[in-house]
Formats: structure tokens, sequence, C-alpha cells
């Protein structure tokens, strides 16, 4: 700190004035932090517990510890050992093929969505509203009686279609609601130019749109990963069955599979925090774009 | 428009007598359309045909034989007045209506706090909220496995509230806590999703107003109802409409929280059409209680719609 | 450690449900013209079980290609994973059966057999004599005998005996509801209750340990609202109310063995996989059920594993599987199966030798004559597994009465 002289000027007198607020603020802003930390913490306690009751491989549901004392992974091997390897697969591939399907479709529909101006739009926007609304166990069981006469059972193809419904309305209301914004001269900019409607599409929509394309496929993802119903119905067979069903066997296996089951569940959702780590940035900015909506 | 545009252009090669224009303007319409085909296609196969078949599911005695034989006698509405002699039903509507409505209730409040919360600015404040999503990433399996041993009787959570003295319960296993008990890991499970929402909407709020508002005396109260509220409407609109569909539908997370129980005290009309669907075989029933769900949906949609065009009206 | 096999059987009901439904369109296999073969030379046999874990896995193996030494022919032992009733329907639907295969008795044999695609195996040499009748039961379907019963699951009280000890009870088992009710209470602690039993719905666990109260109670499990099912359901009361069996227990379901494991509770029911569990840290002991009024006898519900062989135009080769069935069921495979995997025997002096070595399983083997067939209710059992669920968690931590539970339930 200064020393001020005496026979300082007014501007240096000024000086200590203007550093005690400063510190004032910085320590308020230090108090919110504290508080949300505090917030943070008891939230995600449960979180805590699912990764401590994993480390805990000689426990069970009846008596999982606050804090693993003595430590192993057990649970893991366990998890990895029982077919847990191939349910990741399982799971990873399908929530993959799934936003892949999801975007295809939802892609070029958002975009005619946009652009377009007939009543069929509001019809459509009402339709997708309705389409979400299908209770999931109607869906299950229609789409297993189509897919046992399509020999779509215990597929790959079955559960991305299945699971591409989750995300397909979602993605067009909100990459719709983006496109919307899109400066129509930069389109029209585009077809004068030559391209065709597809490479219009692809080459200057698809680039602008990039949060909100991130941002659908980042749900259709998480809806995908998170699903369970489908798996349950749509498939029979060990090897095809998705993570959230083994985690559901280990959860009610008449053997010690407590810490496997804490242990799996946690697998399950490096993935899906992987994904929105990944794609945060994207996430965040189309988020508030279409938050404006 | 377009085709005035091009006309307007006076690009080199640009010909437009009329005929050409109107043919663009058709032409891409029909490219637009074409577009559209696949979201068509998918929508046709993967939610028209499965609702009809919902409809004729709950309209027939439909059993695992029909999937063989193809044969489901039409039966009406004998379904429905099946499930709607049965008391449980009305439980499980009482439920479902319970959940939802004191779910986004509480994920609203509870959002916008947090959503305030993390708008301010302090060390971390740019990274730390990314956090919160963390529960809303699980798998509701996942989040049901871990809550359901939180709960225990003897779980983690029993235990601080011993420690500070507050009554102590068996939550899942008690028909009058049940259902609470639901709610908060629904609550639990979406909030974050909420808060990020709202976050993001937060920011869309001028920030000149506000401070201009703070200048004038307002409070902090005041600036929140009579400004940000109102800014970020819109947003708080589609969330509800979002959150009300998504938290009616919910099955997964009360099948392996509860499976219906304790005494049937948290049946809600998805998990009734679950049970009787793919536990007791009873498609036709199954499809009964789907339809209802569905039509609650739909009333729902509709009441929504007409207050907002009401609001809309008197603004 | 069992296979994710054997828990994912538990849980994927639902699709099982269905497939197994969907897959009986299937066409009859061709019926054999029962024909005297001697010598099955240059045979060649497929046997399938769905028994993926050792150590059993590798004994099936041993006990099928010493048979098949003996009798002169080869065979080829193949383990299935994954969803076994599936597999089997669709094998059946494509007349592609194995000759042998591994049948339980409750879901797939009577599903094959009322197909007509498995060979009556009374016209070989193989007969019943040496088993109970009820567990002879188990491998037939409208009188024909079609598998022949190599192991049998059923029931038994498992118990703590530190807890005992802890609590100055003598060992001895309860005879009547009312004294178990008493011996629970007795062993009731501050740290542990008395008595652990899955409550919960869905999962199949508790309807399972139920039966065998309310067949003991003399209550038909056709008949919810019946004296047997309200007794049943009482006791459950009974035993909340009295503090010994925890209210949370609607919250548990197959995975509830763990508060007995993990020394929360001195009392269990369960089956023979728990007579070799060898993780379980202290010294237990087994009893049979007890009965509502003294005097009466216990009575469970059994289940089994038959052998079956798919009917077969070429005689020859029926015959030769049949042999091969009579042979693996021999009774030093049923002891060895036993002791190793943790299944009872079905031949009644394989019992008495597994009973020498393991004591413990006394009250399973005891309890198998005379025991329920499970497979008799069909599918009518999915809807009274729900009625006895509800009832038994209305009477319970509903407040209502075991017989107002019962008739409430029953509504739906």
């Amino acid at each position: 700190m200064t020393a001020t002289l005496p026979a300082a000027s007014a501007t240096v007198t000024a000086e200590p004035a203007v550093a005690p607020i400063a510190e004032r603020r910085r320590r308020r802003g230090w108090t919110w932090t504290i508080v949300t930390v505090v917030v943070l913490a008891v939230y995600l306690f449960p979180v805590y517990w699912m990764i401590s009751a994993s480390l805990q491989p000689s426990a069970n549901s009846a008596d999982t510890a606050w804090f693993p004392v003595s430590p192993g992974l057990g649970g893991f091997e366990q998890a990895l050992d029982d077919a847990g390897i191939g349910g990741l697969r399982v799971s990873i591939l399908v929530s993959l093929g799934s936003v892949l399907v999801t975007l295809l479709v939802a892609v070029p529909a958002a975009y005619a969505l946009s652009r377009l101006r007939s009543r069929a739009v509001s019809i459509a926007l009402i339709l997708l509203l309705l389409a979400q609304m299908i209770p999931s166990v109607v869906l299950a069981t229609s789409f297993y009686a189509m897919f046992n006469s399509w020999g779509l059972l215990n597929t790959f193809i079955g559960l991305i279609l299945a699971n591409a419904t989750a995300g397909v309305p979602f993605a067009v209301i909100v990459m719709r609601a983006f496109m919307l914004r899109l400066d129509p001269e930069v389109i029209e900019a585009a077809t004068v130019d030559g391209l065709g409607p597809i490479g219009t599409l692809w080459r200057i929509v698809v680039p602008l749109s990039r949060n909100a394309i991130v941002t659908a496929g980042v749900f259709a993802f998480l809806f995908s990963w998170g699903d369970l119903l489908f798996g349950l119905t749509l498939v029979n067979r060990n090897e095809m069955y998705p993570m959230s069903v083994l985690i559901l066997a280990l959860a009610n296996s008449n053997l010690n599979t407590w810490a496997a089951t804490m242990a799996a569940s946690l697998i399950a959702s490096v993935p899906a925090l992987a994904v929105i780590l990944a794609a945060q940035r994207h996430v965040k900015a189309g988020l508030s774009a279409g938050a404006g909506r | 428009m377009t085709a005035d545009t091009l006309t307007t252009t006076g690009r080199p090669g640009a010909r437009t007598p009329g005929r050409f224009r109107r043919s663009l303007a058709a032409r891409q319409r029909g490219e637009l359309w074409g577009f559209l085909t696949p979201a068509i296609v998918f929508f046709v196969v993967f939610f028209l045909f499965p609702l009809g078949y919902g409809v004729y599911m709950s309209t027939t005695n439909f059993t695992t034989g029909t999937f063989i034989t193809g044969r489901a006698p039409f039966v009406g509405t004998a379904n429905f007045e099946a499930i709607l002699s049965e008391p449980i039903t009305f439980r499980a509507l009482a439920n479902t209506v319970t959940i939802t409505v004191v779910s986004v209730v509480v994920e609203l409040v509870l959002g916008l706090l947090l959503a305030l919360l993390f708008a301010k600015r302090f060390p971390g404040s740019r990274w730390l909220p990314t956090l919160i999503l963390l529960p809303w990433l699980l798998p509701a399996v996942v989040v049901a496995t871990v809550w359901k041993s939180l709960l225990a009787g003897d779980g983690p959570i029993n235990d601080v509230l011993g420690a500070i003295g507050l009554p102590v319960e068996a939550w899942l296993a008690n028909p009058a806590t049940a259902l609470p008990a639901v709610i908060v890991v629904a609550v639990w499970a979406s909030l974050p999703y909420w808060a990020t929402i709202l976050g993001a909407a937060l920011k869309q709020v001028p920030a000149e107003q506000l401070e201009a508002a703070q200048l004038d005396g307002a409070g902090a109260w005041r600036r929140l109802v009579s400004i940000v509220i109102p800014t970020i409407w819109p947003v708080i609109s589609v969330l509800v409409v979002m959150s009300v569909v998504y938290t009616l539908l919910i099955v997964d997370l009360v099948l392996v929280l509860t499976a219906g129980g304790p005494a049937n005290s948290t049946v809600t009309l998805g998990l009734l059409s679950y049970r009787q669907a793919f536990q007791q075989f009873q498609f036709g029933l199954g499809g009964a209680y789907g339809m209802l769900l569905l039509g609650i949906s739909i009333l729902f949609a509709i009441v929504y719609t007409v207050m907002s065009m009401r609001q809309e009206r008197d603004e | 450690m069992a296979s994710t096999a054997q828990r994912l059987r538990r849980v994927a009901l639902p699709a099982v449900g269905l497939t197994a439904a969907l897959a009986l369109t299937a066409c009859a296999g061709g019926q054999a013209a029962p024909a005297q073969t001697d010598g099955f030379d240059g045979v060649s046999l497929t046997v399938w079980n769905n028994i993926d874990f050792e150590p059993y896995q590798g004994l099936q193996k041993q006990y099928f290609e010493s048979c098949a030494a003996d009798l002169g022919i080869t065979v080829d032992v193949q383990t299935q994973s994954g969803d076994y009733t599936t597999k089997l329907l669709q094998a059946a639907g494509a007349k592609a059966l194995p000759d042998v295969a591994l049948l339980s008795t409750d879901t797939q044999l009577p599903q094959l057999a009322s197909q007509g695609v498995l060979a009556d195996l009374s016209q070989y040499d193989v007969t019943t004599d040496g088993l109970a009748d009820s567990a002879a039961d188990l491998g037939r379907y409208d009188g024909t005998l079609y598998g022949l019963p190599v192991q049998v699951e059923d029931y038994a009280i498992f118990y703590n005996k530190a807890a005992f000890a802890a609590a100055g009870v003598s060992e001895t088992a309860p005879k009547t509801f009312d004294d178990l009710v008493k011996l629970a209470a007795s062993l009731t602690t501050a740290d542990q209750k008395g008595i652990v039993l899955p409550g919960i719905g869905g999962d199949g666990s508790t309807p399972v340990y139920f039966l065998p109260f309310l067949l003991s109670a003399g209550g038909d499990p056709a008949d919810p609202t019946g004296t047997g099912a309200v007794e049943a359901v009482d006791l459950y009361k009974k035993l909340v109310d009295n503090g010994s069996l925890s209210p949370e227990f609607v919250n548990w379901g197959w995975e509830s063995i763990d508060q007995w494991t993990s020394q929360k509770a001195a009392l269990t029911v369960s089956g023979p996989w728990n007579l070799v569990d060898t993780s379980i840290p202290f010294e237990w002991g087994t009893f049979p059920f007890p009965t509502a009024t003294s005097g009466e006898s216990p009575k469970v519900n059994l289940l089994g594993y038959a052998y079956g062989a798919a009917a077969n135009a070429d005689a020859k080769k029926e015959a030769a599987a049949a042999a091969l069935i009579k042979c693996r069921a021999s009774e030093e495979n049923q002891i060895d199966t036993a002791v190793q995997g943790g299944y009872i025997p079905a031949l009644k002096s394989a019992q008495a030798a597994f009973v020498e070595k393991v004591p413990a399983a006394a009250p399973f083997v005891d309890a198998v004559d005379g025991a329920y067939n499970s497979a008799q209710l069909g599918t009518e059992w999915n809807t009274l597994q729900q009625q006895y669920v509800d009832a038994i968690q209305g009477a319970t931590v509903g407040g209502q009465t075991a017989q107002a539970a019962l008739e409430q339930a029953g509504g739906k």
C-alpha cells in the first residue's frame, strides 16, 4: 500500500477510499462461492454415495458405510466381468446410432419447418407435441409387435429406432427455434450460387446451426442412454441388453452384487458425463438461443 | 419474397420471366417438403402407428395370444370400464397428478433460486454450476437404486436427520411418506435441467433495466417479479409444458424405486400401464391405462393453450 | 458365482413372457413310432443346457460324455447363454430342437410339451421309480412323462446360530406359525431383527417365499381369499406388528438375503443354493416351515430341472436320447450336482446321501414328498402374484386385516 504524503494531491487521497470497496466486493463474492459449494456438496451427496459404495466390495445393500475404509476394485471387476462390458458396448452403439438417426430425420425437418410458411407448420408442431405425449408403454408394446414381425427384436437397429423416438420431436423443436433466426439472405445467396437443396442444408445451414444441432444430439444421446423400458421389452438375449437393464439385474440379484451395482452405475454415468462436458460450450450457446423463444 | 430478392439482385445471367419466378418458389417449397419426408415417414411409422395400435389394444381383448393369432375380439369400452371400476386406478390418477403438479412447482421455484444463485458473479461461478448437471445425466435406474439405499431406515439420510433431531422414517416403506419421497427423488433428478435452462434465460434479462430499477429504489423481490420473471416468462412456459408431459410419463423411476408400493401408495398411471402389460400380460388393460394417461396430457395441453391464448388476448 | 443368466431370469420376465407366447405358433414336431432298438452305434446327439457357470458347467459335460461312452454314442454338450426359454421355443418352431435338453419344469417343460415336440419317455426304459410322486409329477404334462427330473428346488428357513446363542434360545424348529412369531420376537434385538422376508412387488421374490407359508397353512394358491391365504398373510402381519420383521421389507426383493448375511436379521427363507454359499460369515442351520395349526406337516412349492428328449422321427435317435437321459439321471451324478451346485437331487436315494453330506439339507429333502407343483397354476399365477404382494403389503404397512387386504387385492 502506498503511503499518502501529507502534501499529496486530491487524486492520491482518493485511492485509499476505492480499495476497501473492492475488497468488500471480493469478500462478498467468496461468500457466494461458499454458498454454492455447500449447495453442490449437499445436492451431489448421492453421487458421492454411489462412488463410495462402488469402492466397498465387501459391503452389501444392508451395510454400506459412509466412507470406504478399505477400498477395493472388486465391485468394478464384477461389474465388468458379468456382461458389463457387453452392456456398455450395446448402450454406446445404440445411443450413438440413435443420435445419428435423430439428426438425419430432424435436421432437414427442422430446416423445412423453419422456412415453410403454411398452416401445415402449426399442425406439425402440434403433432410433435402429441408425439411426445404418447406413453412409453404404448410405444414399447407397439414396437414389440412391429419388430417381432420384422425380425428386429434383439437387434441394434431395433433399439436405435425405438430410442430415436425420444430424441426426434425435441430435436426438431429446438433446432427449428434456432433456425428461425438464420439470416434468409445467406440462404438465398447459397441457392443463387447454385447449391442444391441438400448442398444449402449441408454447407450453409448446418455449420451455422452447429450449437443447436449439438444440443439436440446431446439430448438424443442422453434420452437413449438412460432408457430402461425399451431395453427391457425389445430385448431378450443377454448379449443385447443395454447397461440400464444390467444395472437393474445386478440390483435385484439374490447374490451379493451391491458394490458391482454401484460400480456399474458409475461406469454407466461416465459416458453421459463425457458427452456433456465435451459439448458444453455448444450446449450452453444452443440453450441460450433456444431459451429466447 | 424469394423470387423478388432474385429479381432485384441484378446478378448476371439471372433471367426472371414470370413462369420461372413461380416455379422457383414452388420448387423450393417442394424441396423443403422433401426435407420433411424422412420425418413424416418416421412420424407415421413410429408415432402414428403406435398411437393407433394403442387405441386398438385398449378397445380389444388383447392378450399374448393376440400376438400369434392376430385376433383380438373388439370389446369397446369394456377395458376402460374395468379399470375405472378399480379403486387403484383413482389412486394412480391422484398420485400421477400430485407428483406432476408438486414436482413442477418445486422445480420452478428451486430452479429459479438456483439459477439466480448461479447468475451471480463470484470466484468459480463459471464452472461450478456445471456440476449441478450431474444428477440429470444419471439414468433413472441409477437414480432410483442409489436413492433406495439412501432412504433406507438405517441409511445416511436418516443418520443425518437423526443427528439434527428431525424425525427418522423408513421413507419408502411407509405408505404415508412414500409418495413424498418419490417426489423428492424425481425433483432431484430434474431440477438441474431447470436450473441450467433458467440460468441461460436469466442472461437474456437486460442488465441496464435491472440497474435502472435498482437506482429507482426497487428491492430485489420487486425487481424479480416485475422485470426478471416477465422477461423469462416464455422460457418458463416452455419448461412447464415439457416438464408436465415428462413427469406424467415417468415409469422407470417409480418402477425401480417402489414398484408402486408400499400397499400401492405410489402407483401411477404409467406404472399401472406397465404392470398390466408386461407383468400381467393384460395388454388391453395396459393400453387402456396408456390411453387414460394420454388423455390427461392432452387435457393439460388444451387447458394450457386456452389459458395462454386468453392471456395474450388480455395483453 | 452364479451367472448373469440366472439373475436376468428374474428380471427379464416381460420379454420372455411375450416371446414365449409368440413362439407357441410352432407346428408340432414329428412323432416317432415307439421302436425297440438295441445298440446305438454311430448315433450322435446334441445336448443343451443353460448352466453357464463352473463348476456345474464342467460337471454336466463330464456326466454326458461318460454316459455317452457307456452307450457307445457321441455327444455334443452345448451350453446356451441368454434367454434359454426363447431359444428352446424358437428351436422347437424351427424343428431344430436338440436331442436332449435341460428343461425347467414350471415353464419350459409345459410349454414344449404342449406343442407336442417332446418324446414320451415312458416308452423307453425310463422310469420315475425312486422319485417321490411330487418330484415325478414335475416331469409330467397331461399325464405323460416328458422329462425326467434330476434336480428339484424348494425352500426352507435359514437361521443364524450365533443369534440364537446370544438370545439364549435353543435351536428347535418352530412348529406352528405362533411358534415362529414368538421365536422371531425373542431373537429381535436393537441391531437385529428376528426375521427378514422379501415384500416388494414385481420381481417375483415375494410370492415364491410366501407360497410355502400359504401351503403349510393348508391353503390353495389359486384361492386368494381362502383360510390358508388369510393365515399366511396374517403371519406376515403379526411378524411386522411385533417388530421382528422390519416394515422396510416391502422395499426388498431377492436382495433381502443381504440383511441376513450381514446379520441384521436372524431368520430368513431361501432356496438350496444357499446351502453351498461359502461366503456366509457365520454358522447357520435350517428349519422346515411351520404350519398354521399344530400336528400338521409343512408343505412347500416345488419346481424342478428335468431332461427331456425331442420327439424324433428317427426312432433309434429317440431311444438313444432316452437312454442317455436315464444314465445322466443316475444317483452319483445327482449327489455330485447337489453338493457342488446346491440343487436338491430328485432321486430319494440321492437325497439321503446328500443329507448325509450336508445335514442342513434335511428340511429341503423332507419337504419334497407331497410338495406342490407350481406349474399347475399356469398363467393365472401372474395375476395371483400381484394380488398376494398387494395383500401382504396392505396387511402390514397398510394397516389392514389379513382378510380385508386379501379381499381388496382380489379386486385387482
